[in-house]
Protein backbone atom coordinates (compact mmCIF):
# COMPACT_ATOMS: atom_id res chain seq x y z
CA UNK A 1 0.00 0.00 0.00
CA UNK A 2 0.70 3.18 -0.73
CA UNK A 3 1.81 5.37 2.34
CA UNK A 4 -0.18 8.94 2.48
CA UNK A 5 1.90 11.99 0.80
CA UNK A 6 3.24 13.81 4.12
CA UNK A 7 1.73 17.31 4.21
CA UNK A 8 3.93 20.12 3.05
CA UNK A 9 5.68 22.38 6.08
CA UNK A 10 6.00 26.02 5.46
CA UNK A 11 8.42 28.04 6.89
CA UNK A 12 7.99 32.15 7.03
CA UNK A 13 11.23 33.45 6.37
CA UNK A 14 12.70 36.96 5.82
CA UNK A 15 15.68 37.41 2.83
CA UNK A 16 17.98 39.84 2.72
CA UNK A 17 18.79 40.19 -1.59
CA UNK A 18 20.86 43.04 -2.74
CA UNK A 19 20.12 44.64 0.12
CA UNK A 20 16.34 44.24 -0.42
CA UNK A 21 14.08 42.60 2.37
CA UNK A 22 11.73 40.01 1.02
CA UNK A 23 9.42 38.53 3.40
CA UNK A 24 8.41 34.94 1.85
CA UNK A 25 5.97 31.97 3.36
CA UNK A 26 7.30 28.89 1.81
CA UNK A 27 7.92 25.22 1.67
CA UNK A 28 10.67 24.25 3.70
CA UNK A 29 11.81 21.95 0.74
CA UNK A 30 12.54 25.27 -1.30
CA UNK A 31 16.58 26.31 -2.05
CA UNK A 32 17.55 29.11 -1.98
CA UNK A 33 17.94 28.81 -5.86
CA UNK A 34 14.22 28.13 -6.63
CA UNK A 35 13.51 31.05 -4.26
CA UNK A 36 16.01 33.57 -5.98
CA UNK A 37 14.37 32.66 -9.43
CA UNK A 38 10.82 31.37 -9.00
CA UNK A 39 9.60 33.24 -5.78
CA UNK A 40 12.04 36.45 -6.49
CA UNK A 41 12.03 36.74 -10.36
CA UNK A 42 15.99 37.47 -10.12
CA UNK A 43 16.95 34.71 -12.83
CA UNK A 44 19.86 35.74 -13.24
CA UNK A 45 21.19 33.17 -10.96
CA UNK A 46 21.03 29.68 -13.38
CA UNK A 47 20.52 26.47 -12.67
CA UNK A 48 22.66 23.97 -13.90
CA UNK A 49 23.32 20.55 -12.51
CA UNK A 50 21.58 21.41 -9.19
CA UNK A 51 23.84 19.02 -7.26
CA UNK A 52 26.54 21.88 -6.25
CA UNK A 53 29.08 20.34 -9.22
CA UNK A 54 28.90 23.01 -11.92
CA UNK A 55 29.00 26.54 -9.99
CA UNK A 56 26.32 28.20 -12.38
CA UNK A 57 24.36 28.75 -9.05
CA UNK A 58 26.84 30.31 -7.35
CA UNK A 59 25.90 33.56 -4.95
CA UNK A 60 27.31 35.48 -2.10
CA UNK A 61 26.14 34.86 1.68
CA UNK A 62 27.58 37.07 3.99
CA UNK A 63 30.44 37.52 1.05
CA UNK A 64 30.80 34.03 0.67
CA UNK A 65 30.41 31.93 -2.55
CA UNK A 66 28.36 29.32 -2.35
CA UNK A 67 26.05 27.48 -4.26
CA UNK A 68 22.49 28.68 -4.05
CA UNK A 69 21.04 24.95 -5.36
CA UNK A 70 22.53 23.34 -2.09
CA UNK A 71 21.40 25.62 0.48
CA UNK A 72 17.91 25.84 2.09
CA UNK A 73 16.20 29.29 1.07
CA UNK A 74 15.23 28.83 4.99
CA UNK A 75 18.86 28.84 6.26
CA UNK A 76 19.25 32.11 4.46
CA UNK A 77 17.20 33.94 6.22
CA UNK A 78 18.92 36.68 7.95
CA UNK A 79 22.06 36.36 6.55
CA UNK A 80 23.24 38.97 3.13
CA UNK A 81 22.36 37.44 0.04
CA UNK A 82 24.44 38.73 -3.13
CA UNK A 83 23.22 37.90 -6.32
CA UNK A 84 24.49 38.76 -9.73
CA UNK A 85 21.60 41.70 -10.39
CA UNK A 86 23.55 43.27 -7.47
CA UNK A 87 27.11 43.48 -8.73
CA UNK A 88 26.22 46.78 -11.35
CA UNK A 89 25.95 50.26 -9.54
CA UNK A 90 22.73 51.73 -9.19
CA UNK A 91 22.93 53.56 -12.33
CA UNK A 92 23.48 50.38 -14.39
CA UNK A 93 26.97 51.11 -14.95
CA UNK A 94 28.92 47.52 -14.84
CA UNK A 95 31.50 46.58 -12.23
CA UNK A 96 34.90 46.48 -13.23
CA UNK A 97 35.19 42.74 -13.54
CA UNK A 98 31.35 42.41 -15.40
CA UNK A 99 33.50 45.16 -17.97
CA UNK A 100 36.42 42.66 -17.93
CA UNK A 101 34.29 39.91 -19.12
CA UNK A 102 32.96 41.92 -22.12
CA UNK A 103 36.60 43.06 -22.75
CA UNK A 104 38.07 39.48 -22.77
CA UNK A 105 35.66 37.94 -24.32
CA UNK A 106 35.23 35.56 -21.22
CA UNK A 107 32.31 34.00 -22.24
CA UNK A 108 30.32 32.03 -25.36
CA UNK A 109 27.17 31.42 -24.53
CA UNK A 110 27.13 33.31 -21.14
CA UNK A 111 25.30 30.30 -19.14
CA UNK A 112 27.94 29.75 -16.78
CA UNK A 113 28.76 33.70 -16.45
CA UNK A 114 26.68 35.28 -13.62
CA UNK A 115 28.01 32.29 -11.64
CA UNK A 116 31.97 32.54 -12.85
CA UNK A 117 31.48 36.29 -11.84
CA UNK A 118 30.41 35.50 -8.26
CA UNK A 119 32.42 32.86 -7.72
CA UNK A 120 35.65 35.10 -8.13
CA UNK A 121 34.03 38.09 -6.74
CA UNK A 122 34.00 35.92 -3.52
CA UNK A 123 36.85 34.90 -3.71
CA UNK A 124 38.75 38.47 -4.30
CA UNK A 125 37.13 39.96 -1.33
CA UNK A 126 37.68 37.30 0.90
CA UNK A 127 41.21 37.25 0.24
CA UNK A 128 41.66 34.31 -1.69
CA UNK A 129 42.84 35.23 -5.01
CA UNK A 130 45.04 38.05 -4.86
CA UNK A 131 47.72 36.96 -7.20
CA UNK A 132 46.67 34.98 -10.90
CA UNK A 133 47.92 31.82 -9.71
CA UNK A 134 45.11 31.72 -7.15
CA UNK A 135 42.40 31.77 -9.64
CA UNK A 136 42.65 28.37 -11.18
CA UNK A 137 42.77 26.69 -6.80
CA UNK A 138 39.86 29.29 -6.08
CA UNK A 139 36.87 29.24 -9.10
CA UNK A 140 36.19 26.05 -10.19
CA UNK A 141 32.87 26.72 -11.90
CA UNK A 142 32.29 24.85 -15.23
CA UNK A 143 31.68 26.12 -18.41
CA UNK A 144 30.26 23.95 -21.43
CA UNK A 145 32.17 26.12 -24.02
CA UNK A 146 35.56 25.73 -22.76
CA UNK A 147 36.25 29.92 -22.16
CA UNK A 148 38.10 29.05 -19.14
CA UNK A 149 41.24 30.74 -20.68
CA UNK A 150 39.73 33.99 -21.35
CA UNK A 151 37.87 33.55 -17.84
CA UNK A 152 40.96 33.17 -16.31
CA UNK A 153 42.56 36.55 -17.74
CA UNK A 154 39.44 38.80 -16.98
CA UNK A 155 39.46 37.98 -13.65
CA UNK A 156 43.34 38.06 -13.68
CA UNK A 157 43.02 41.42 -15.22
CA UNK A 158 40.79 43.44 -12.35
CA UNK A 159 43.79 42.40 -9.11
CA UNK A 160 45.54 44.79 -8.22
CA UNK A 161 48.56 42.93 -8.63
CA UNK A 162 47.56 41.21 -12.18
CA UNK A 163 51.30 40.23 -13.09
CA UNK B 1 12.06 15.59 -1.81
CA UNK B 2 9.79 14.63 0.90
CA UNK B 3 8.42 17.38 2.86
CA UNK B 4 10.03 18.16 6.08
CA UNK B 5 9.71 20.46 9.05
CA UNK B 6 12.78 23.01 9.56
CA UNK B 7 14.35 23.74 12.52
CA UNK B 8 17.09 25.90 13.53
CA UNK B 9 19.00 25.93 16.32
CA UNK B 10 20.54 28.35 18.66
CA UNK B 11 22.16 25.99 20.89
CA UNK B 12 23.71 22.30 21.12
CA UNK B 13 21.15 21.67 23.63
CA UNK B 14 18.29 22.42 21.53
CA UNK B 15 19.54 20.27 18.66
CA UNK B 16 19.31 17.41 20.90
CA UNK B 17 16.38 18.10 22.43
CA UNK B 18 15.05 18.54 18.33
CA UNK B 19 16.75 15.53 17.51
CA UNK B 20 15.00 12.86 20.04
CA UNK B 21 11.66 14.52 20.08
CA UNK B 22 11.41 15.08 16.12
CA UNK B 23 10.73 11.48 14.35
CA UNK B 24 13.36 10.92 11.56
CA UNK B 25 15.12 14.23 12.37
CA UNK B 26 18.12 14.75 10.55
CA UNK B 27 21.29 17.39 11.46
CA UNK B 28 21.50 20.44 8.66
CA UNK B 29 24.87 21.76 8.59
CA UNK B 30 26.21 23.79 5.21
CA UNK B 31 23.73 21.31 3.21
CA UNK B 32 26.55 20.05 0.60
CA UNK B 33 26.24 16.27 1.17
CA UNK B 34 22.48 16.31 3.12
CA UNK B 35 20.39 18.35 0.50
CA UNK B 36 22.00 16.56 -2.17
CA UNK B 37 21.33 13.29 -0.92
CA UNK B 38 17.64 14.12 -0.36
CA UNK B 39 17.34 15.57 -3.92
CA UNK B 40 18.32 11.82 -4.58
CA UNK B 41 15.44 10.09 -2.20
CA UNK B 42 18.50 8.42 -0.37
CA UNK B 43 17.32 10.85 2.60
CA UNK B 44 14.05 11.80 4.39
CA UNK B 45 14.24 13.25 7.22
CA UNK B 46 10.75 14.26 8.35
CA UNK B 47 12.18 17.48 10.51
CA UNK B 48 16.18 19.31 9.32
CA UNK B 49 17.44 20.65 12.06
CA UNK B 50 19.52 23.38 11.09
CA UNK B 51 23.00 24.11 13.02
CA UNK B 52 24.65 25.85 10.90
CA UNK B 53 24.68 28.84 12.89
CA UNK B 54 24.76 27.56 16.53
CA UNK B 55 27.77 29.99 18.07
CA UNK B 56 29.09 27.13 20.31
CA UNK B 57 29.63 25.17 17.11
CA UNK B 58 31.24 27.91 15.17
CA UNK B 59 34.21 28.30 17.30
CA UNK B 60 37.97 27.11 16.07
CA UNK B 61 39.94 27.53 19.82
CA UNK B 62 42.84 25.94 21.98
CA UNK B 63 41.78 23.88 25.22
CA UNK B 64 44.23 23.90 28.11
CA UNK B 65 46.17 21.18 26.86
CA UNK B 66 47.35 22.77 23.93
CA UNK B 67 44.82 20.37 21.80
CA UNK B 68 43.04 22.64 18.51
CA UNK B 69 39.40 22.14 19.32
CA UNK B 70 37.53 22.70 16.26
CA UNK B 71 33.23 23.30 16.45
CA UNK B 72 31.53 21.01 14.07
CA UNK B 73 29.58 23.90 12.53
CA UNK B 74 33.14 25.51 10.81
CA UNK B 75 33.15 25.39 7.65
CA UNK B 76 35.93 23.58 5.48
CA UNK B 77 37.33 27.21 4.00
CA UNK B 78 37.42 28.90 7.68
CA UNK B 79 39.49 25.78 8.96
CA UNK B 80 41.79 25.80 5.74
CA UNK B 81 42.31 29.90 6.81
CA UNK B 82 42.81 29.67 10.66
CA UNK B 83 46.16 31.15 11.53
CA UNK B 84 46.58 28.81 14.61
CA UNK B 85 45.59 25.47 12.18
CA UNK B 86 47.67 26.96 9.65
CA UNK B 87 50.67 27.08 12.22
CA UNK B 88 50.42 24.31 14.51
CA UNK B 89 48.36 21.71 12.61
CA UNK B 90 48.99 22.53 9.04
CA UNK B 91 48.00 19.04 7.79
CA UNK B 92 44.33 19.93 8.73
CA UNK B 93 44.67 22.52 6.44
CA UNK B 94 45.60 20.53 4.07
CA UNK B 95 43.21 17.92 4.45
CA UNK B 96 40.44 20.57 4.57
CA UNK B 97 41.64 21.61 1.09
CA UNK B 98 42.18 18.28 -0.86
CA UNK B 99 38.73 18.02 -2.11
CA UNK B 100 35.63 20.08 -3.40
CA UNK B 101 35.03 23.47 -4.88
CA UNK B 102 35.59 26.83 -3.17
CA UNK B 103 31.99 27.05 -3.15
CA UNK B 104 31.43 23.54 -1.37
CA UNK B 105 34.23 24.60 0.99
CA UNK B 106 33.11 27.86 1.98
CA UNK B 107 29.30 26.02 2.99
CA UNK B 108 30.78 22.48 4.36
CA UNK B 109 31.11 22.04 7.63
CA UNK B 110 33.73 19.88 9.85
CA UNK B 111 31.12 17.75 11.17
CA UNK B 112 29.19 17.37 8.05
CA UNK B 113 31.86 16.44 6.32
CA UNK B 114 33.30 13.64 8.63
CA UNK B 115 29.69 11.78 8.37
CA UNK B 116 29.23 12.37 4.93
CA UNK B 117 28.08 9.62 3.23
CA UNK B 118 29.40 7.53 0.99
CA UNK B 119 29.52 8.60 -2.78
CA UNK B 120 28.65 4.79 -3.97
CA UNK B 121 26.80 5.53 -7.21
CA UNK B 122 24.18 2.65 -6.62
CA UNK B 123 23.97 3.47 -3.37
CA UNK B 124 23.09 7.53 -4.45
CA UNK B 125 20.45 6.42 -7.73
CA UNK B 126 18.20 4.21 -6.04
CA UNK B 127 16.79 1.22 -7.94
CA UNK B 128 19.81 -0.87 -7.51
CA UNK B 129 20.27 -4.05 -4.99
CA UNK B 130 21.86 -2.64 -2.14
CA UNK B 131 22.63 -2.89 1.40
CA UNK B 132 23.21 -0.36 2.73
CA UNK B 133 19.69 1.28 1.48
CA UNK B 134 17.54 -1.67 1.74
CA UNK B 135 19.16 -4.78 3.92
CA UNK B 136 19.54 -8.17 2.77
CA UNK B 137 19.13 -6.60 -1.47
CA UNK B 138 22.46 -7.45 -2.20
CA UNK B 139 25.35 -4.94 -3.31
CA UNK B 140 24.91 -4.23 -7.00
CA UNK B 141 28.45 -2.43 -7.39
CA UNK B 142 29.94 -6.43 -6.62
CA UNK B 143 28.75 -7.37 -10.06
CA UNK B 144 28.78 -3.70 -11.67
CA UNK B 145 31.23 -1.02 -12.00
CA UNK B 146 33.42 -0.86 -8.63
CA UNK B 147 36.92 0.41 -9.75
CA UNK B 148 36.70 2.70 -7.14
CA UNK B 149 35.02 0.87 -4.26
CA UNK B 150 36.39 -0.74 -1.17
CA UNK B 151 39.82 -3.86 -1.64
CA UNK B 152 39.91 -3.93 2.35
CA UNK B 153 37.50 -5.16 4.61
CA UNK B 154 37.78 -8.93 4.21
CA UNK B 155 33.75 -10.46 4.44
CA UNK B 156 32.38 -7.26 5.60
CA UNK B 157 33.25 -5.66 2.18
CA UNK B 158 31.34 -8.58 0.20
CA UNK B 159 27.92 -6.80 1.68
CA UNK B 160 29.06 -3.33 1.04
CA UNK B 161 31.78 -1.85 -0.94
CA UNK B 162 31.63 1.24 -0.68
CA UNK B 163 34.55 3.21 0.74
CA UNK B 164 34.06 6.17 2.94
CA UNK B 165 35.22 9.73 1.04
CA UNK B 166 36.47 11.93 3.74
CA UNK B 167 40.05 13.42 3.10
CA UNK B 168 39.68 15.31 6.48
CA UNK B 169 38.91 12.17 8.28
CA UNK B 170 41.65 10.27 7.34
CA UNK B 171 44.16 13.48 8.31
CA UNK B 172 42.48 13.22 11.53
CA UNK B 173 42.85 9.88 12.60
CA UNK B 174 46.59 10.20 11.84
CA UNK B 175 46.58 12.71 14.13
CA UNK B 176 44.92 11.02 17.15
CA UNK B 177 41.78 13.75 16.53
CA UNK B 178 38.56 12.61 18.63
CA UNK B 179 35.52 14.13 18.49
CA UNK B 180 33.01 15.14 20.69
CA UNK B 181 29.54 13.87 20.60
CA UNK B 182 26.17 15.29 22.50
CA UNK B 183 23.46 13.09 23.11
CA UNK B 184 20.53 12.28 25.43
CA UNK B 185 20.51 9.94 27.82
CA UNK B 186 17.28 9.08 30.04
CA UNK B 187 16.05 12.56 29.07
CA UNK B 188 19.38 14.18 30.26
CA UNK B 189 21.88 15.94 27.68
CA UNK B 190 25.44 14.95 27.71
CA UNK B 191 28.57 15.40 26.12
CA UNK B 192 31.25 12.55 25.75
CA UNK B 193 34.24 12.33 23.82
CA UNK B 194 35.81 9.26 22.09
CA UNK B 195 38.94 8.73 19.50
CA UNK B 196 37.82 9.55 15.78
CA UNK B 197 39.08 5.91 14.95
CA UNK B 198 36.27 4.42 17.51
CA UNK B 199 33.45 6.35 15.19
CA UNK B 200 33.92 4.69 12.15
CA UNK B 201 32.55 1.36 11.52
CA UNK B 202 33.02 -1.82 9.04
CA UNK B 203 29.64 -2.64 7.19
CA UNK B 204 29.95 -5.70 8.92
CA UNK B 205 25.96 -6.96 10.17
CA UNK B 206 24.68 -4.05 9.59
CA UNK B 207 25.50 -2.11 6.02
CA UNK B 208 23.21 1.04 7.04
CA UNK B 209 25.58 2.71 8.91
CA UNK B 210 28.64 4.25 8.72
CA UNK B 211 29.53 5.25 11.94
CA UNK B 212 28.56 4.38 15.71
CA UNK B 213 26.64 7.47 16.81
CA UNK B 214 22.84 6.86 18.42
CA UNK B 215 20.41 8.65 16.23
CA UNK B 216 19.74 10.95 19.20
CA UNK B 217 23.48 11.88 19.50
CA UNK B 218 25.85 14.59 17.19
CA UNK B 219 29.11 15.83 17.04
CA UNK B 220 30.06 19.26 18.53
CA UNK B 221 33.50 19.64 18.21
CA UNK B 222 36.66 17.80 17.08
CA UNK B 223 39.40 17.83 19.74
CA UNK B 224 43.04 17.63 17.65
CA UNK B 225 45.93 16.95 20.40
CA UNK B 226 48.98 19.41 19.85
CA UNK B 227 51.19 18.28 16.40
CA UNK B 228 54.60 17.88 18.68
CA UNK B 229 57.20 17.63 16.95
CA UNK B 230 55.72 15.43 13.99
CA UNK B 231 55.44 16.50 10.68
CA UNK B 232 53.34 15.27 8.34
CA UNK B 233 52.11 15.36 4.47
CA UNK B 234 48.58 14.11 3.33
CA UNK B 235 48.76 13.28 -0.49
CA UNK B 236 45.59 11.37 -2.51
CA UNK B 237 44.71 9.97 -5.97
CA UNK B 238 43.82 11.52 -7.68
CA UNK B 239 44.98 14.87 -6.75
CA UNK B 240 40.88 16.01 -6.97
CA UNK B 241 37.96 14.70 -6.96
CA UNK B 242 37.33 11.91 -4.74
CA UNK B 243 40.53 9.77 -3.00
CA UNK B 244 41.00 6.05 -5.06
CA UNK B 245 43.54 5.83 -2.55
CA UNK B 246 45.02 8.22 -0.19
CA UNK B 247 47.48 8.60 2.73
CA UNK B 248 48.01 10.92 6.18
CA UNK B 249 51.41 10.31 7.30
CA UNK B 250 52.86 11.89 10.45
CA UNK B 251 56.54 11.69 11.40
CA UNK B 252 58.55 12.18 14.31
CA UNK B 253 62.54 12.02 12.81
CA UNK B 254 65.24 12.50 15.35
CA UNK B 255 68.65 14.54 14.27
CA UNK B 256 70.36 11.68 12.68
CA UNK B 257 67.14 10.68 10.84
CA UNK B 258 65.81 7.45 12.40
CA UNK B 259 62.22 7.42 12.42
CA UNK B 260 61.36 7.79 16.11
CA UNK B 261 57.70 7.83 15.60
CA UNK B 262 54.80 6.84 12.80
CA UNK B 263 51.34 7.88 12.67
CA UNK B 264 49.76 6.49 9.29
CA UNK B 265 46.02 6.72 8.34
CA UNK B 266 45.16 5.32 4.76
CA UNK B 267 41.98 6.45 3.24
CA UNK B 268 39.97 5.99 0.17
CA UNK B 269 40.39 2.21 -0.13
CA UNK B 270 37.54 1.30 2.60
CA UNK B 271 34.25 1.35 4.55
CA UNK B 272 36.22 3.60 6.87
CA UNK B 273 39.16 5.42 7.04
CA UNK B 274 42.29 3.25 8.34
CA UNK B 275 44.81 3.46 11.45
CA UNK B 276 47.87 1.45 10.01
CA UNK B 277 49.42 0.11 12.58
CA UNK B 278 51.87 -2.19 9.93
CA UNK B 279 53.32 0.36 7.93
CA UNK B 280 53.90 2.70 10.96
CA UNK B 281 55.88 -0.68 12.59
CA UNK B 282 57.64 -0.98 9.52
CA UNK B 283 58.79 2.55 10.09
CA UNK B 284 59.91 3.21 13.22
CA UNK B 285 62.73 2.87 14.37
CA UNK B 286 64.09 2.93 11.12
CA UNK B 287 66.41 5.66 8.85
CA UNK B 288 64.44 7.71 6.66
CA UNK B 289 65.31 5.97 3.17
CA UNK B 290 64.11 5.19 0.07
CA UNK B 291 64.15 1.58 0.40
CA UNK B 292 62.37 2.26 4.04
CA UNK B 293 59.90 3.90 2.39
CA UNK B 294 58.78 0.92 0.05
CA UNK B 295 58.74 -1.79 2.98
CA UNK B 296 56.41 0.75 4.64
CA UNK B 297 54.05 0.93 1.38
CA UNK B 298 54.23 -2.85 1.03
CA UNK B 299 53.12 -3.04 4.73
CA UNK B 300 50.03 -0.90 3.59
CA UNK B 301 48.74 -2.86 0.85
CA UNK B 302 48.65 -6.24 2.71
CA UNK B 303 45.60 -8.39 2.71
CA UNK B 304 44.05 -5.93 0.06
CA UNK B 305 41.56 -8.11 -2.16
CA UNK B 306 41.66 -6.76 -5.70
CA UNK B 307 39.97 -8.13 -9.24
CA UNK B 308 40.51 -6.71 -12.91
CA UNK B 309 39.03 -3.40 -11.91
CA UNK B 310 40.24 -2.66 -9.01
CA UNK B 311 43.62 -4.13 -9.19
CA UNK B 312 45.57 -0.49 -10.15
CA UNK B 313 44.59 0.47 -6.59
CA UNK B 314 46.89 -1.65 -5.41
CA UNK B 315 50.08 0.35 -6.53
CA UNK B 316 48.39 3.20 -6.70
CA UNK B 317 48.13 3.01 -2.64
CA UNK B 318 51.73 2.21 -2.59
CA UNK B 319 52.26 5.04 -4.37
CA UNK B 320 50.80 7.62 -2.31
CA UNK B 321 52.36 6.34 0.67
CA UNK B 322 55.50 6.86 -0.03
CA UNK B 323 55.34 10.13 -1.60
CA UNK B 324 53.20 11.14 1.61
CA UNK B 325 56.16 9.95 3.68
CA UNK B 326 58.60 11.78 1.28
CA UNK B 327 56.97 15.26 1.92
CA UNK B 328 56.81 14.56 5.57
CA UNK B 329 60.55 13.97 5.73
CA UNK B 330 60.66 17.22 3.35
CA UNK B 331 58.62 19.21 5.89
CA UNK B 332 60.55 18.02 8.97
CA UNK B 333 63.99 18.80 7.14
CA UNK B 334 62.60 22.18 6.10
CA UNK B 335 61.56 22.82 9.39
CA UNK B 336 65.20 22.35 10.90
CA UNK B 337 65.03 18.52 11.55
CA UNK B 338 67.71 16.05 10.30
CA UNK B 339 70.26 17.79 7.77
Amino acid sequence: MKPAAPEIMTVAVSLNVNGQAHELTLDARVTLLDALRDLLALTGTKKGCDHGLCGACTVLVDGQARVSCLMLAASAAGRRIDTIEGVAAADGSLHPLQLAFIEHDAFQCGYCTPGQIMAALGAIAAGQITRPGDIEGWTHNLCRCGAYDNIRTAIASVLETPR
Amino acid sequence: VTPFAYHRAAKINDAVRLLTDEAQAAILGGGTSLLDLMKQGVEKPRAVIDIASVPEMRQIATDADGALVVGAAVTMTEVAQSDAVLARWPLVAETTLAGLTPQLRNAATVGGNLMQRPRCIYFREGGFACNKLRPGSGCAAKDGVHFGHAIFGGAAAHDCMAVHPSDLSTGLLAMDASVEIAGRVAGQIRSRRMPLDALYRWPEADATRETTLAPHEMITAVIVPPAGEFFGAYVKGPPEGFALASCAALLKVAQNGVIFAARIAIGGVAHRPLRHVGVEKALTGQMTSAQVFEAAAAAAVVGAETDPQTAFRVPLLRAVVVEALQRAVERAKRAGGPE
